[in-house]
């Protein structure tokens, strides 16, 4: 999962709550056209990025500090494509045009990957070949190796993988070779579900320019130095990928490195500044089918959701979005030359729990407990009263139910939802479980025992229903909802939740992964985006031991459906897989799922076309936009 | 002065150092891990313990201060790995904005809230002293936020008169328009607090005996109140100017919230966000110096308009 840079729902400022109220009736702003001329080729599009969420790493070897989507699907990606592209046209599948190569063929029982590069070419005219991937892959392998960890300084870091979890990709791959120019074989150490390997492994490659990066330093010629796997801080590919890292560190040259300008996307960057403004301009040798249209492109950074709410009323933005206090501006901006469209992503949101926490967690196991607590979120209601124009969906399990999909089963995409907001149900859960409910208080255990009418293991006569909340501090909307869950808990069961104070999202996001901190129930307020995963299958969120099971989710019978997941014989029986275990952890409640909310509100120039639908993995595609 | 200016100086360093030892503690005190925020969610635990060590945070918090104090005295103000770039780079690219920004609004406020305060006070009592006095309240007393917003309702969404913030595309001296709005939100907050300040004084001072002599002495009423009441009525104003000197510095996080302006103010906001340290201590030692610079400047004009003062 991409590191989520933004909220996904809660773009307020508390101190801009009241501009709401002095905003109301003013007359409205006239869209100004970014140029006078005929023609989208010569127009400029201008797109509002987050506040404070502007680019700042340009290689796709992407180490973990770096790996957001500000960096990656709405910067880099324009510039250095993935082998393989998925979304396509609102769907979350293999987008067959816009990727490099022909889908991958499996053989030797699924061991055996070949990849045909199609005749893409750099925008200096070289052929995108087997040597680019191979050059790829080995220098991400250096930054996996342990050797890695040791590279870097005060001043910079250095080199790894975002997206790396070990024991998966690139550790699966036991060789990898070139046959031909265009073709790469890739061996595995085990046999895996093909569509699982493409979805979720092969995902992560980006064929980078061998013949124009392999050096170990900006002055060194160009050499094979990658082939020496994984190498050092100052030879082999760790050194290239040192090289490549602290290149992209240094970002007040993305427009002038000559490195930067070796490209195989549709954009190149033309000018970068600190702020996180970026002006990026066609690449005229860009292969894939749906060549740039326009001038530039431009990503605009803003300090507030105030700040980009202003531009768009003053008409000098072409894509932007609409905070929640400002919702009530729509119909203003609709006149001023704007419409909207919500950006639904391919995400699944939910509150981890701490099933590892020596206090609160032998409570939290107890499946009762969790299906009490799931009765008593109104999802339905939380929509309607938090969500940005009321619009969102009941979430049921992990996997998104926006847009529509193969995987989503029955179960998952009831919209009463799977545990329909019951407080009595949820109270007589606790009742029949041995539990004294203080409604407005604290319920106790009464009767302590592992029976099927008591409390549970490790829960001891007499103990509270308590534990520690810690969300986000991302918006008084947000706030608000967050309030107002609690309230209910403590109000209609006695399941008294403890506000932490709360703090900015990359503190609450750090302290959930980090082993050993001490925290109970924790919401970063966003949950999973499934990228560079793509298939929503479970291995890096709820499997034991995995990277992102934040709250050590440990079940045996969950394990054994994930595996059947990555390693299903055949596309059907992966769908069977996936449907299984999918059904599994919307009944078993590994987390407190909390409705799916769309990224944003779009508002975007009614003179633009190509914007619709929106990259459902959280990507842009300014090659398609045309202003007229 | 010479030696009181040297002694002032070597008191300002042990006043800067002091600031910066409290700042490092209370930024150490806080929740949340460094480099967590830096790596990120995913890093796995040998990451976190490899910067930790490569950045020395595994040290004892007083080799850490000083670790940072000699890389200070080498003028290496540390890196941010939020913003991929220097401390001084941001330094560098902020501090000039917010210096024109706050800077010149300060002057221009300055500027308008001499001739203002004087004209209310030999004013005092009319209606149009009557009338400044009931704006002076209302722009001191308005969120600066709230002013900004409408300010920009007004003469750039409805009026199209102004842009209602700079482009991140241009320098701000290739859009000044831009500074329009901006500045004029502080100008009216600042000018409100000056001109009561000017006005208190040049009435305490219009009573004073010596006002009674020289008018008695034939001295025409201009003379008197330009040539005598003024320099003694700037006095306390100078001294609001000098203890201004470290806002400019510091910038005004809320109006560059607003207006999207890339300020020292939400520099500090945003590392204060993402417990980017290097940045916090950077900006806490560009504020200090100013602190004591605003002090120092606030005491040798004082000195200045007052000959009676003089520093040994």
């Amino acid at each position: 999962m991409r590191k989520l840079s933004k909220v996904a729902v809660w773009r307020s400022a508390g101190l801009a709550t009241l501009a709401a109220l002095t905003v109301a009736g003013i007359g409205s702003g006239a869209l100004t056209a970014s140029a006078s001329s005929n023609g989208s080729a010569s127009k400029i599009v201008t797109w509002a990025e987050s506040p404070n969420a502007g680019p700042n790493y340009i290689s796709p070897v992407t180490g973990t500090t770096y790996f957001t989507t500000s960096n990656l699907s709405q910067f880099s990606e324009f510039i250095y494509r993935p082998l393989y592209w998925f979304g396509d046209n609102g769907k979350p599948v293999l987008n067959d045009g816009l990727s490099l190569a022909a889908p991958p063929k499996f053989s030797n029982n699924n061991r055996t990957v070949t990849i045909n590069l199609k005749h893409w070419v750099w925008s200096n005219g070289a052929p995108i070949t087997g040597r680019d991937v191979t050059f790829w892959m080995n220098v991400l392998k250096a930054s996996v190796s342990p050797a890695a960890a040791n590279v870097g300084s005060a001043s910079a870091p250095g080199p790894s993988w975002g997206a790396y979890v070990p024991g998966l990709f690139p550790d699966n791959v036991t060789s990898y070779s070139t046959r031909g120019t265009y073709t790469v074989v890739l061996q595995l150490n085990a046999s895996y579900n093909p569509t699982w390997f493409t979805y979720n492994e092969l995902s992560q490659i980006s064929p980078i320019p061998q013949a124009s990066w392999d050096k170990t330093s900006a002055t060194s010629p160009v050499g094979n130095y990658d082939e020496t796997v994984p190498g050092t801080a100052t030879t082999g590919a760790l050194a290239v990928s040192q090289y490549i890292n602290s290149e992209s560190q240094n970002t007040s040259t993305y427009a002038t490195n000559p490195m930067w300008q070796v490209v195989d996307g549709p954009f190149k960057v033309a000018t970068y500044n600190i702020s996180g403004y970026v002006k990026m301009v066609p690449n005229t040798r860009y292969s894939g089918p749906e060549k740039p249209d326009v001038k530039a492109f431009e990503e605009i950074p803003f300090t507030s959701p105030t700040s980009e709410f202003n531009e768009l009323k003053a008409g000098a933005l072409d894509i932007g979005y609409l905070p929640q206090e400002d919702y009530s501006q729509l119909k203003e901006l609709e006149h001023s030359g704007y419409t909207a469209n919500y950006w639904d992503i391919y995400s699944t949101n939910y509150m981890p729990y701490d099933f590892s926490n020596t206090q609160v967690g032998p409570i939290f196991k107890q499946l009762y407990v969790r299906q009490a607590m799931q009765s008593l979120v109104n999802q339905k209601q939380i929509i309607k009263d938090y969500y940005v124009g009321g619009a969102g969906k009941v979430n049921n399990g992990p996997v998104p139910n926006t847009p529509g999909n193969p995987f989503l089963t029955k179960l998952e995409a009831n919209q009463n939802g799977v545990y329909p907001y019951d407080p009595a149900k949820a109270v007589a859960l606790l009742k029949d479980h041995g539990w004294t409910v203080h409604k407005g208080g604290t319920s106790v255990c009464s009767k302590a025992g592992t029976g099927a009418t008591d409390c549970g293991a490790g829960i001891t006569q007499g103990e509270k229903l308590q534990f520690s909340f810690l969300y986000a501090s991302v918006g008084s909307v947000f706030t608000d909802e967050m309030t107002s869950l609690v309230s209910g808990w403590k109000q209609q069961a006695g399941i008294d939740a403890v506000v932490k104070t709360p703090e900015p999202f990359g503190d609450v996001v750090g302290d959930a992964y980090t082993p050993g901190f001490s925290w109970q129930l924790d919401n970063w307020g966003a949950g999973w985006i499934y990228a560079p995963d793509y298939l929503p299958t479970g291995e890096e969120l709820w499997q034991t031991g995995a990277s992102s099971n934040t709250g050590n989710y440990d079940s045996a019978e969950a394990n054994a459906l994930i595996k059947a997941t990555t390693t299903a014989p055949s596309a059907k029986a992966e769908i069977t897989a996936i449907d299984k275990y999918e059904n599994y952890l919307a009944n078993q409640l590994p987390v407190l799922w909390m409705p799916n909310a769309p990224q944003q509100l779009t508002i975007y120039n009614k003179k633009l076309s190509g914007l619709v639908p929106q990259g459902i993995f959280d990507e842009l595609y300014p090659e398609d936009y045309r202003l007229s | 002065m010479i030696g009181y200016i040297i002694r002032r100086a070597l008191q300002s360093l042990i006043v800067i150092i002091g600031v910066t030892i409290i700042t490092f503690i209370l930024l150490h005190m806080l929740p949340g891990n460094p480099v967590r925020a830096i790596l990120g969610p995913k890093a796995s635990p040998a990451d976190v313990a490899s910067l930790t060590k490569q950045l020395g945070l595994n040290k004892p918090l007083p080799f850490q201060y000083l670790l940072w104090l000699w890389n200070l005295a080498h003028l290496d103000l540390g890196y941010s790995y939020k913003q991929t770039a220097s401390v001084d780079t941001l330094l560098a690219a902020r501090l000039p904005n917010t210096l024109l920004l706050v800077g010149s609004s300060t002057v221009l406020a300055i500027l308008l809230a001499v001739p203002l305060g004087v004209m209310q006070a030999v004013r005092r009592n009319k209606p149009d002293d009557y009338t400044l006095t009931g704006l002076a309240f209302i722009f001191y007393s308005m969120p600066t936020f709230w002013l900004g917003l409408l300010l920009i309702i007004l003469f750039s969404a409805t009026l199209n008169w102004f842009p209602p913030e700079p482009q991140a595309s241009l320098g701000l001296f290739q859009q000044l328009n831009a500074l329009i709005l901006p500045v004029a939100t502080l100008t009216l907050v600042t000018l409100a607090l000056f001109s009561r300040y000017m006005r208190s004084s040049m009435l305490e001072n219009l009573v004073q005996d010596y006002v009674r002599t020289a008018r008695a002495k034939g001295v025409s009423n201009r003379r008197v109140l330009f040539r005598h009441v003024l320099r003694n009525a700037l006095i306390p104003v100078l001294t609001l100017v000098g203890l201004s000197i470290p806002g400019i510095a510091a910038g005004a996080v809320v109006t560059e919230t607003v207006f999207n302006f890339p300020g020292m103010g939400y520099l500090f906001f945003l590392a204060a966000e993402n417990d980017d340290f290097p940045v916090l201590l950077g900006v806490t030692v560009v504020i200090a110096v100013a602190t004591v610079i605003g002090s120092l400047v606030a005491d040798i004009l004082y000195a200045v308009a007052d000959p009676r003062i003089r520093y040994v």
